[in-house]
């Protein structure tokens, strides 16, 4: 159709020779094309098919002219007609002058008629055809235009997938850089039009390995809104990629300058080789050009960095995450966005456990009274941290303000369960119970009143006052259905009446609970508590079934241990040895990392002991240790190499006095008449022999079996030299007891104690077990006799202690400085609460203070031993030195009180008594309350002379008031009383008594 | 005052001894306000001997190297159109054809190479005749000239350019060539900061090439010196260390820096190096933070930032975060698909998910 227009304008012009032709032609092309192209087209006729060079020659001449003519025409009339009717001739010489130096003009102007004449896919190839062939003859602004209409035209013919290889190749560096970034750019519209994403992130790819892309400030901010779409679609990924990748704006700033000095420098040391120069200076003109692009650009870092952190978070990328927002925090304070940025990097903060920084954080934002966004939740989770490292300061402090000023918020429940547990947990209940019930009366509509109540609850239920705790969990229940204290307060009105000792009504409401809360995490303590009601009922099958479900519920390890260990106690008790093997040989192999699996182990050397076997209970002692030595969580090892030198030792005694007793009983009458018929030798012997067993003690008791043979055989007086002397075989009972004591002395360990544990540690220390090797040599020094210095131990022992090992390392070091030794004993107490170790710490502690003369502090760890660890085998002595503190603290009223304590327990029945109330007497005569003082030193000699050395005290104290008194018959009577009493010759005051009364 | 001096005979025939070793040669010495065309007969004792132009009478001008520095001359060699023309050819790609006219003009400026510190084109010439070498690849003649050149003195940007040579011949595995002219670089002495800086700049490319001795030698020889780069350059000490597989070394590096905040250049490289270290003490913990926070404080553009996020998805992956590690995984490999790291990346990836490509 173009051809056809283009030739429908011929006219023939006979009367004109060609030369004519030409110059009319030449003549009005330049103003006056429309007039022109006639002659040209005409000229085009004549020469069509001429063979001569010269003619070949003006044809292809006048065929480009006829392509310009209508380019020309169509530039001063502006219909794209003209245009249209260009495109042959540039085809025909293109087609056909592909030598011409003027082709790739061709080519371009072809390419321009198409587009303007809005024939948009031909335009494409034509553009295409120009970019193959002659992109690198173009000057930059030619190239750029050609590019802008390639994007244009292929937009318009829809064919933007054709052109992605041409702007692709005009990326490369080979072009300049106006060109490069223009493709890129065009790309990229390309890649997000079309959401191909492959396409996408090989751009980024480029951009990211191309510094000229890399520094473009275009490009950045390009990057920037990219990625901005990308999260409000909320494609992390995708966003997180194209924000790392963006440089803040001071970056290319700064880079911008680097290579502006660089050039500078360079044209100012003049060196260069002088060709060049126009290149340098050219360089210098854009960068500085650049320079102050970048400087009237917007700042866009801070939100940069605020989009990069948000998306690393919601990326879960939360380590990054976390520095990006202190980062936030370090480099804008003042942004409008900060109260954000703290509360999220306190947020990532604990979640990347970085609980210090968290909190510094957190408390930073607090500190602040202008920020109120997010003061809720992070003074919620301050409070929840300051629990869980047990900073009840910061944590009442905190509770505290929050309380008072948001009472009503749902999260203030949240802050009293922190404040309640955190002090719970810590044994601080009365504090819980000094402010709790003001709580509740203060804001009674509260919304932590359920939390208040369960505490409270709780803190009456340890400190032992069950009937207000049941009142707390019941007005909960009552008045709280809905709250998440509701089941366990249910649970815990259980524990109330199992504390008062209800248990009728504590077993309905625990098996009531397990089945109505079979999910709750409590289920393993309830059945710790219906296991102990079992055993108090001597439910032995259902207390062990209970126990047995402690661990498949998932209790916690100690529930687990106090079930396993009151299911061993139950089975022992039962003598059902078998099982109670099978039973803590389980526990061994499920938790062989328990603190308390040599407690396992000792049980069962215990059990392997009353079975009489005494080489399997000694194998096991070893195993334990050797198993569990280097671990120093707990004691239960130490207490192994105690029972080891223990059990050795008691054996060896039963043997050696049983057998010394027998054969003397045997072979010596006077020694035989005197046991059988004198009751009370008979006792005394016993009690300096205390390794007679009591089977053998029993048996010569009046009318036992063995008492009644040998009575038969033996004088109570007349008896010459030894007597009668008889045969152990005539004895079955006793010849049985012999050979059983015989056989049990057989199996002891051919290696004594010390040089078996001498062996251990070498082991141990060969083995690099130093805490084993540590806690052998407190066996050894403590049992064995070997010496220890404190020059041998230092900090490297103390950090390789058990909590025994630590007791036993501050008693080493109180011999060269007591002060050395507190803070160990301190450490040991806090490491061991509970046991025994603290208890024997806390004595040791008061003993320091007692010897430093601080008799108070004294009384108060007596008075802990006392009220914490009442079983303790030195609690009569603690209550008897917390007496003495008292008194030399002058504090007599309050050490009467300390010893009437003593006289008190009847368990304790003793010399400790006669000692009590001598004492007591002291403290009346320090009051000047000498009739009552009189009374209990009376008390002491008349009721204990059995314990001559107090009863002797009493007498000289009591019989000194007499004669101060002036009454000297009472006085010498009260002597005599004494020096004639059986066995007060054993006093050491005997002597001063009988002077005092012949001095009378 | 003239600055020209006659000397005496005695002199002269010293001169004429040291003259045999340099051609004479057309300068022009330019000082701010005035212009002498000279011959050039040669260097001696830091002064530039030269003689009127014209036939040679004897007398020659002795002028110290460091007055003309005052005096702000420029040293300008007077070359034939020839020499311009073969510039032209090497720039258009015609390395040979451009040889013996450029060879012509650089070889007789070798023996003044002490003048380099001039202000001029002699430098840029014999970097001229070193492009030619270096695009004909006569390796050998390229580095005997090169070891010529005054890396303390030259203008600073010679030794990016002999470090460039240097690197060529790696790529054209000269080993021997290459050792020559690395051990001229690294035995120049006396270097300023900006040379320094220019020798920092190659050891990065050694380091980048996994060329971890020859890295290791040049930020030795950076750190050494009190400067804006001895820090950095004993970070790199401590990295190349790493990776030579010292033991102790990139510790006391690290301990001998000083205190660094998070704005000090550098800060994520340590935080990197401390990363390495912790990682290959199984120290995780320690290592994700010095990894997370390194990474923080570093941009895209730092040499070490692939390294850093790599690091950083393995420390992810290693505790199990294993959709944080895919998305850092991803993003190294995407973003610097040409580094090493990227390499490492993908590895993990197809360990971590069977769909490597989907994003």
């Amino acid at each position: 159709m173009t051809r056809l227009f283009a030739e429908a304008q011929v006219s023939a012009f006979p009367e004109l020779d060609l030369p004519t032709l030409g110059q009319r032609a030449e003549s009005s092309f330049a103003t006056n094309p429309e007039e022109a192209i006639p002659y040209m087209i005409e000229i085009r006729g004549r020469l069509s098919g001429a063979a001569s060079d010269e003619y070949g020659s003006i044809y292809k001449e006048n065929i480009y002219m006829l392509g310009l003519a209508h380019m020309n025409w169509y530039q001063r009339s502006k219909d794209i007609k003209h245009l249209a009717a260009a495109i042959p001739y540039w085809e025909e010489f293109i087609n056909h002058y592909i030598e011409d130096e003027r082709h790739p003009l061709a080519v371009f102007n072809r390419a321009d008629s198409y587009f303007g004449s809005e024939q948009w896919s031909q335009a494409v190839d034509g553009y295409l055809h120009v970019l193959k062939v002659y992109s690198f003859q173009l000057d930059e602004g030619e190239l750029k235009g050609v590019l802008q209409r390639l994007v244009e035209a292929a937009a318009l013919a829809e064919r933007k997938e054709d052109i992605d290889p041409a702007l692709w190749k005009c990326t490369a560096t080979d072009y300049p850089e106006e060109i490069r970034l223009f493709c890129l750019n065009a790309l990229f519209d390309r890649a997000l039009e079309g959401g191909a994403l492959d396409d996408l992130l090989k751009l980024v790819s480029v951009i990211n390995q191309d510094r000229g892309f890399r520094y473009d400030l275009g490009i950045n901010l390009r990057l920037l809104s990219v990625g901005d779409r990308f999260e409000s679609e909320e494609r992390y990924l995708e966003a997180g990629l194209l924000f790392s990748m963006v440089l803040p704006v001071e970056k290319l700033l700064y880079s911008v300058e680097n290579a502006l000095i660089e050039i500078e420098e360079t044209l100012f040391r003049k060196q260069y080789i002088a060709s060049k120069k126009t290149t340098l200076e050219n360089q210098l003109v854009r960068l500085r050009a650049k320079r102050e692009a970048l400087v009237a650009a917007p700042k866009y870092t801070a939100n940069l960095r605020w989009r990069q952190a948000r998306v690393l978070r919601l990326m879960g990328r939360t380590y990054e995450a976390f520095f990006a927002f202190r980062r936030l925090i370090e480099q804008y304070p003042q942004h409008q966005h900060v109260e954000q940025f703290r509360y999220a990097a306190f947020l990532q903060g604990l979640e990347c456990n970085y609980i210090s920084e968290a909190v510094r954080i957190g408390e930073e934002y607090l500190e602040q009274p202008a920020y109120v966004l997010f003061e809720k939740p992070i003074a919620v989770q301050l409070a929840n941290i300051y629990r869980k490292d047990g900073n009840l300061d910061k944590l009442s402090f905190i509770a505290d303000e929050f309380l008072h000023r948001f009472p009503y918020e749902p999260v203030a429940a949240q802050m009293t369960h922190n404040l309640g547990q955190g002090l719970f947990v810590k044994g601080r209940t009365e504090e819980i119970l000094e402010t709790f019930p003001f709580l509740a009366e203060e804001f009674p509509d509260g919304a932590f009143i359920d939390s208040v109540d369960y505490w409270s609850g709780m803190a009456y239920l340890f400190s032992g006052d069950f009937e207000n705790g049941l009142v707390a969990f019941e007005r909960l229940i009552e008045t709280h259905p809905g709250s998440v204290y509701f089941q366990e307060a249910r649970f815990r009105r259980g524990v109330a009446f199992f504390g008062m000792s209800e248990y009728t009504t504590a077993r309905e409401i625990f098996e009531s609970w397990v089945v109505e809360a079979l999910e709750h995490p409590l289920q393993a303590e309830a059945h710790v508590f219906l296991g102990d009601l079992d055993a108090m009922d001597a439910e032995i099958e259902s207390a062990l079934a209970n126990y047995a479900k402690v661990e498949t519920l998932g209790g916690s390890q100690a529930l687990i241990d106090h079930a396993y260990f009151e299911s061993s106690s139950l089975l022992i008790a039962n003598q059902r040895y078998e099982a109670h093997d099978e039973l803590l040989t389980r526990y061994l192999d499920r938790f062989p990392e328990s603190p308390a699996a040599a407690e396992a182990v000792l049980r069962l050397a215990e059990a392997d002991l009353e079975q009489g076997h005494i080489s399997k209970a000694f194998e096991r002692y070893r195993d334990g240790i050797e198993r569990f030595g280097n671990t120093i969580e707990a004691d239960h090892v130490d207490q192994l190499m105690d029972a080891w030198w223990k059990t050795d030792a008691e054996v060896r005694d039963t043997y050696q006095q049983s057998k010394a007793f027998v054969d003397q009983l045997l072979a010596d009458e006077a020694f035989r008449s005197e046991i059988l018929y004198n009751r009370v030798a008979q006792i005394r012997y016993f009690q300096s022999h205390p390794g007679i067993p009591e089977s053998i003690q029993s048996a010569l008791t009046i009318r036992q079996p063995l008492y009644e043979d040998l009575v038969k055989k033996t004088k109570q007086e007349g008896i010459n030299g030894t007597g009668r002397r008889l045969d152990l075989v005539d004895y079955r009972a006793l010849d049985s007891e012999m050979v059983a004591i015989s056989r049990s002395q057989k199996q002891l360990p051919v290696t004594l104690p010390k040089d078996a544990f001498k062996e251990l540690r070498e082991e141990a220390l060969a083995n690099g077990q130093a805490a084993l090797a540590l806690r052998l040599l407190r066996a050894l020094n403590l049992r064995g006799g070997v010496e220890v210095s404190p020059a041998e131990l230092g900090q490297t022992e103390v950090d390789l202690a058990s909590p025994a090992t630590l007791v036993w390392i501050a008693t080493i070091e109180a011999t060269a400085d007591p002060l050395l030794a507190r803070p160990l004993l301190e450490q040991a107490i806090e490491r061991a609460p509970g046991t025994m170790t603290a208890a024997e710490a806390m004595f040791f502690l008061a003993e320091l203070e007692m010897d430093a003369a601080f008799y108070d502090e004294a009384a108060d760890y007596f008075q802990r031993i006392l009220d914490d660890y009442f079983g303790y085998e030195r609690a009569p002595q603690a209550a008897m030195l917390r007496g003495d503190s008292l008194f030399s603290a002058r504090r007599y009223e309050d050490a009467i009180e300390a010893y009437s304590i003593i006289i008190n327990q009847r368990d304790w029945r003793g010399q400790i008594w006669a000692e009590a109330t001598f004492k007591i007497g002291r403290c009346f005569l320090e009051l000047n309350q000498l009739g009552k003082a009189q009374g209990f030193f009376e008390r002491t000699y008349l009721a204990y002379s059995g314990y001559p050395s107090w009863s002797g005290k009493a007498v000289l104290e009591s019989a000194t008031l007499l004669e101060d008194q002036g009454d000297k018959v009472s006085a010498k009577n009260t002597y005599e009383f004494f020096l004639n009493a059986p066995n007060s010759v054993e006093s050491p005051l005997y002597e001063v008594v009988r002077q005092r009364s012949l001095a009378l | 005052m003239s600055i020209i001096k006659q000397i005496r005979p005695i002199v002269w025939l010293l001169l004429w001894v040291s003259a045999l070793q340099a051609a004479e040669l057309n300068v022009r010495l330019q000082y701010p306000m005035q212009a002498n065309d000279v011959i050039l007969t040669g260097v001696e004792n830091n002064e530039m001997v030269m003689r009127p132009k014209g036939r040679d009478s004897g007398g020659r001008a002795y002028l110290n190297i460091d007055e003309l520095l005052v005096q702000r001359a420029t040293l300008l060699f007077l070359f034939p159109q020839a020499y311009y023309t073969a510039v032209e050819q090497m720039e258009q790609g015609k390395p040979t054809a451009a040889l013996p006219a450029i060879q012509k003009a650089a070889q007789p400026l070798l023996d003044y190479m002490p003048l380099a510190v001039l202000p001029g084109n002699l430098t840029p010439t014999v970097l001229s005749y070193l492009d030619v070498l270096r695009a004909t690849q006569r390796w050998d003649e390229a580095v005997q000239v090169a070891t010529r050149i005054p890396l303390n003195v030259a203008p600073a940007s010679t030794l990016r350019y002999v470090g460039d040579l240097t690197l060529d011949l790696h790529e054209a595995n000269q080993t021997k060539a290459l050792d020559r002219l690395h051990a001229h670089i690294v035995q120049t002495r006396g270097m300023s900061e900006e040379r320094l800086s220019l020798a920092m700049n190659l050891a990065d490319q050694w380091r980048e090439r996994g060329e971890y001795l020859r890295a290791f030698e040049l930020y030795q020889k950076v750190q050494i010196t009190e400067g804006p780069q001895q820090t950095l350059a004993r970070l790199w000490v401590a990295y190349c260390s790493f990776y030579l597989g010292h033991e102790v070394v990139p510790e006391v590096f690290l301990e001998v820096l000083p205190d660094m905040d998070v704005n000090t250049d550098g800060y994520s490289l340590r935080e990197l190096i401390k990363a390495r270290l912790r990682i290959r003490e199984e120290s995780f913990d320690a290592a994700m933070r010095s990894a997370a926070e390194g990474k923080t404080y570093s941009n895209a553009v730092d040499p070490w930032y692939p390294e850093l996020l790599y690091t950083v998805a393995l420390l992810y992956e290693q505790r199990g975060m294993q959709e944080a590690a895919l998305a850092a995984y991803r993003e190294v490999s995407i973003l610097f698909s040409d580094s090493p790291w990227a390499a490492e990346s993908i590895k993990a990836l197809e360990n971590l998910t069977p769909d490597v490509s989907a994003l």
